[in-house]
């Protein structure tokens, strides 16, 4: 499996506290997908 | 990259920011910084391992704190056999629809992060190819 199928199948969750999987942000387009140490 | 949505946007692609905090965190930043790109959390930091993240020093703000991180860190490098580095970095991909990286920077420190331009190279040349 490469990185980005791997990434893809993760669930992370929404600020609403909803589970996302991370592969629905690049279904259609392309992302951006950035990961921070922290918010701010 | 945050100053760059609109430009990754009329690239036809779209910025997704994950922290590894609590969603309520998350949904705080997103008030007080009017975002409107997704914003997601990883509390277990599942993602962070898939990604293939860095561990290591980060907040060195002040040497004081420079100070109190490195002392940590080599308590936690001695240790990490028990307890891993507890310093989590971040990192930036691009990734397309058919599962392709095409961007990756995974960050060295804290103050290590990818200039923006190079991202927008990449998606210029894959809205080209598209």
């Amino acid at each position: 499996m490469n990185l980005a199928s791997a990434l893809s199948t993760q669930e992370l969750l929404d600020p609403e506290g909803r589970k996302v999987r991370l592969g629905n942000y690049w279904k259609d387009n392309p992302v951006v997908l950035v990961f921070v140490r922290h918010f701010g | 990259m945050r100053g760059k949505v609109a430009e990754i946007r009329g690239l036809g692609a779209e910025l997704v920011v994950v922290g590894n905090g609590r969603p309520d965190q998350a949904a705080d930043f997103r008030r007080q910084e009017n975002l409107d790109f997704p914003l997601l959390v990883d509390p277990e930091m599942s993602a962070y391992r898939a990604a293939g993240l860095k561990r290591g020093i980060t907040d060195a703000l002040s040497l004081g704190t420079l100070r109190h991180a490195v002392r940590a860190y080599r308590q936690g490098f001695r240790q990490s056999s028990v307890q891993g580095d507890p310093w989590q970095l971040g990192g930036t991909m691009v990734i397309t629809p058919e599962n392709k990286v095409l961007f990756r920077h995974v960050n060295r420190d804290a103050g290590d992060h990818p200039d923006p331009k190079d991202i927008l190279d990449v998606l210029k040349g894959s809205a080209r190819s598209s």
